[in-house]
């Protein structure tokens, strides 16, 4: 009720007053602090004691302007003794950053105010290099005079970026914390740029929507409100100096402005009323941590194993199959499970090596990660869905999952265990026959290397029942041989034997022919008729007889030209041989002279025996 | 007095050869009946036995095989039909049977064309088996001696020239034959061929377990087998690859 009649009443003062205000002069200047840091963020601000149509900021050469220019009002009405006092301010504030250090002049900000430009002063600025710039250590001097100020101070608020470990193994968790660090209220946190992380794999540790967890800390002797804004696992990717950028934020700050009017004790209790004197002021903010540098540290190569793939932490392994008894074209399942803290998520399968004839399926992974402050934890499993195709013994051999300790500093490998998998014929093959072609493939290739080389193995044969390799075989082949022999000889030998005789004969039947003859021929001499043709018929049938190996008893003239027929000897010599055999049969046994006859019979006996034996030849 | 000793052993060797014999020859029927009634495990004793008693024919080959191919073993059936097949190449059965048994297994082979002399010389070769050969062989030997003898003894002019043509062919008939039965026995005797009994073998590129995989091959696959060392077996397929295996993935024909 008070409340509201004192509404009432400066309503109806200002309804008076308002129509005869004096025409104020324009009061336009610049403040800021005059000796800064290289680094350090720090303000300018530009107050106006009247409403202008626009604002012009200078060129602020050689600073880092992180934003601004914010405009804020502050307006204020005093009604002392019945005098009317008003008091407005306009005020453009820049937050600035010293880049570099020495001294900058900067220029007037310039407003249009009623048609006219108003300058206000320039601004000297000296900036000094100090090591401590980026230290966001308050600074108890430097607050208590910006405090003064009625603005809020870098020491006020700011955020502290920071992290665990500045030297990391490339793979190693860092965890990066964002704690913002107040003394006034603040609202409507806002992060407008967030850190990027150049080289890291990062995770968020704590949830978007979490609500901020605060607490009091006190530095220097002042007690601040400090809240974690964010906090990120980071891992690095890369090794090597690795700067991360500065998180930015906004922010609305409720800061107490102290009027630079004199005070009246009596009116003091009743206007420092936050509604009636309006000294608290909702200031937008921008606000940034400080920029951070981390030194990732390559991984050592001593003791680095061939199936290290980047895994760094501490780990365990655990794996386990469904079954190692199954029947063909059935899935088998293989899990296996690293658990730890580390960088779980960047983990890969692991290269299990199946039986080629195995078909595979890529493995599900699943993650269960818990974040909590000290970072990322859980496990990751790779289940492995396997489907033996073809019966038989198989084995799915140890792998080795290799990781690196930060802690420990060294390497360190587990390993699966060694699986053996029977696979049976699958039930689906029908067991009577049936001759519908069972689906074939082809052979496949899983690589390619040369050849062995060859060895001088000799391979010993075996003896079989063979007829080619038995013993009857060459019996078989040496009895008919000796036969062969046996008859060869045999006939050769009584070739021979029988053919002596003939022989003898044959080549001596001329010569005894001739010897009768020259019997004959002495017969002749002697005019002995009688034993004259007795000589020349046994030569002629001794010649026949012996020629062709025939007794004489079975001679005859018949016989005779038969067998001389037979060796083709010619007709006329047969007749001429027969006619003196004839003869000589006639003359032996006739009476009468037979003495002319003799002469030419003996004659024609030597010509028939010459004749037959040129023919036999 | 020695000689006599031998042959009267001989005797009672070939009087109880023939004793054992008789039994197999029955424990033959008794296993041919198992079969007809379905039995075929009872059946494959039976053969089994017949063969642990140290005999073998080709009908005793084809009569296991195809026990065990009615019992869905269809590597040991392939197994025995090249066994059968070996002894007697010339049987239009065993070779369907194997045709059969060999589209029922997992790996299709296409074979590396071979060089026709010897194909040639093969499908001559296995137009007989090899004592077949070998007694023909022998026949031609007598009788190319029977004729040489007739040339020499004969005094008819177209007798000898008869006798001399004939002998002429049918020693070369003898050493044709001769030359295939001694090529069959070889091929038998080497044992060269083999049938992949274990389901699934990695073929390794060199006899050692270490080596690159380089492909795989399913049970009832023939192989030929051409180098041993320890515990290994170099194998080359029917479509030319070469590798290394565990010597007891196989059987031998």
């Amino acid at each position: 009720m008070i409340r509201i009649l004192k509404i009432l009443f400066l309503l109806t003062i200002l309804a008076i007053v308002a129509l005869d205000l004096p025409a104020q002069d324009i009061e336009f200047t610049g403040t800021t602090k005059n000796n800064v840091q290289a680094g350090e963020q720090f303000r300018a601000v530009y107050t106006v004691n009247k409403q202008v149509d626009s604002f012009e900021g200078p060129d602020f050469e050689g600073f880092n302007m992180l934003s601004g220019p914010n405009q804020s009002t502050n307006q204020s009405y005093q009604f002392v003794n019945g005098k009317v006092s008003q008091s407005y301010q306009l005020t453009f504030t820049y937050y600035l950053q010293a880049v570099k250090d020495g001294s900058f002049n900067i220029g007037p900000a310039k407003v249009l105010s009623d048609g006219k430009i108003y300058q206000s002063n320039s601004l000297k600025i000296n900036v000094s290099q100090s090591a401590s710039s980026q230290s966001p250590a308050p600074q108890g001097n430097q607050r208590s005079a910006q405090s003064a100020q009625g603005n809020p101070g870098k020491n006020d608020i700011f955020i502290k970026a920071a992290v665990d470990r500045s030297r990391p193994f490339l793979g190693e968790q860092v965890i990066i914390t964002y704690k913002i660090y107040t003394m006034v209220p603040i609202s409507q946190i806002n992060i407008s740029k967030i850190s990027s992380f150049p080289g890291f794999w990062s995770k968020s540790l704590l949830n978007d929507n979490d609500p901020l967890k605060q607490s009091n800390e006190v530095i220097n002797g002042k007690e601040y409100v400090v809240a974690d804004l964010r906090k990120i696992a980071l891992f690095a990717q890369r090794s090597g100096e690795i700067q991360i950028e500065p998180m930015e934020l906004a922010c609305v700050a409720q800061l107490k402005v102290e009027n630079s009017r004199t005070r009246d004790p009596f009116f003091d209790s009743f206007f420092n009323d936050p509604f009636f004197n309006r000294n608290f002021q909702n200031v937008e903010l921008k606000i940034e941590s400080n920029p951070l540098t981390i030194d990732v540290r390559p991984l050592p190569a001593e003791g680095k194993s061939l199936d290290f793939s980047g895994a760094v932490g501490s780990f365990t392994i655990s794996s386990e199959i469904d079954r190692t008894e199954l029947k063909a074209n059935e899935p088998l399942t293989l899990k296996v499970t690293i658990t730890g803290k580390g960088n779980l998520e960047l983990i890969e399968a692991l290269p299990l090596s199946f039986p080629p004839d195995f078909e595979t399926y890529d493995p599900k992974i699943t993650s269960n990660l818990s974040k909590n402050s000290s970072g990322i934890s859980g496990n990751r499993t790779f289940e492995y869905l396997i489907i033996p195709r073809n019966p038989g013994e198989f084995q799915i051999k140890p792998v080795g999952f290799s990781f690196f300790d930060p802690a420990r500093q060294l390497y360190s490998t587990l390993t699966t265990p060694l699986y053996s998998i029977k696979v049976n014929k699958g039930e689906d093959e029908p067991g009577g026959i049936t001759y519908s072609g069972v689906s074939q493939k082809n052979i496949q290739f899983i690589g390619s290397d040369i050849r062995h080389i060859k060895t001088g193995h000799i391979q010993l044969q075996r003896i079989n029942s063979f007829f080619i390799a038995s013993t009857s075989f060459i019996f078989w082949l040496i009895i008919p041989a000796l036969f062969f022999i046996a008859i060869i000889i045999l006939w050769s030998k009584n070739k021979k034997r029988s053919g002596n005789i003939a022989l003898v004969r044959n080549q001596k039947a001329n010569k005894v022919a001739r010897k009768n003859l020259k019997k004959a021929g002495e017969y002749l001499e002697n005019k002995t008729t009688e034993a004259f043709f007795e000589e020349i018929s046994r030569a002629l049938w001794g010649y026949i007889s012996n020629k062709f190996n025939i007794p004489l008893s079975d001679l005859s003239i018949d016989s005779v030209h038969q067998r001389l027929a037979d060796k083709r000897i010619s007709e006329e010599s047969i007749g001429q041989f027969t006619g003196v055999l004839e003869n000589c049969e006639f003359a032996r046994f006739a009476p009468g002279d037979k003495s002319e006859k003799m002469r030419g019979i003996y004659d024609e006996a030597l010509e028939v025996i010459s004749k037959i034996e040129q023919e036999l030849k | 007095m020695k000689n006599l000793v031998i042959i009267i052993s001989l005797f009672f060797l070939s009087h109880s050869v023939t004793a054992q014999l008789a039994e197999q020859e029955s424990m033959m029927e008794q296993a041919n009946q198992s079969y007809s009634s379905a039995d075929y495990t009872l059946a494959v004793t039976q053969y089994e036995s017949v063969l642990g008693s140290g005999y073998e024919s080709s009908g005793l080959y084809f009569n296991l095989g195809n026990a065990y191919f009615k019992l869905n073993n269809i590597p040991a059936a392939i197994l025995y039909y090249e066994k059968a097949r070996k002894l007697d190449p010339t049987d239009e059965n065993i070779r369907f049977n194997l045709d059969l048994a060999n589209s029922r297994i997992i790996d299709k082979m296409d074979p590396l064309p071979e060089f026709f002399l010897k194909t040639w010389w093969k499908s001559a070769r296995d137009l007989f088996s090899s004592d077949q050969w070998g007694k023909i062989g022998v026949a031609g030997f007598i009788l190319g001696l029977i004729s040489i003898i007739l040339f020499i003894i004969s005094r008819s002019v177209f007798t000898r020239k008869i006798s001399f043509w004939t002998g002429i062919l049918l020693l070369a008939v003898m050493s044709i034959s001769l030359l295939f039965s001694i090529s069959g026995y070889q091929e038998y005797s080497r044992r060269s061929s083999a049938i992949i009994f274990t389901p699934t073998v990695t073929v390794k590129s060199s006899p050692n377990d270490g080596s690159v995989d380089l492909f795989v091959i399913h049970e009832g696959t023939k192989v030929f087998i051409t180098d041993l060392v320890e515990g290994w077996s170099e194998v080359r397929l029917a479509n030319g690859n070469v590798g290394w295996v565990k010597t007891g993935t196989f059987r031998q024909i």
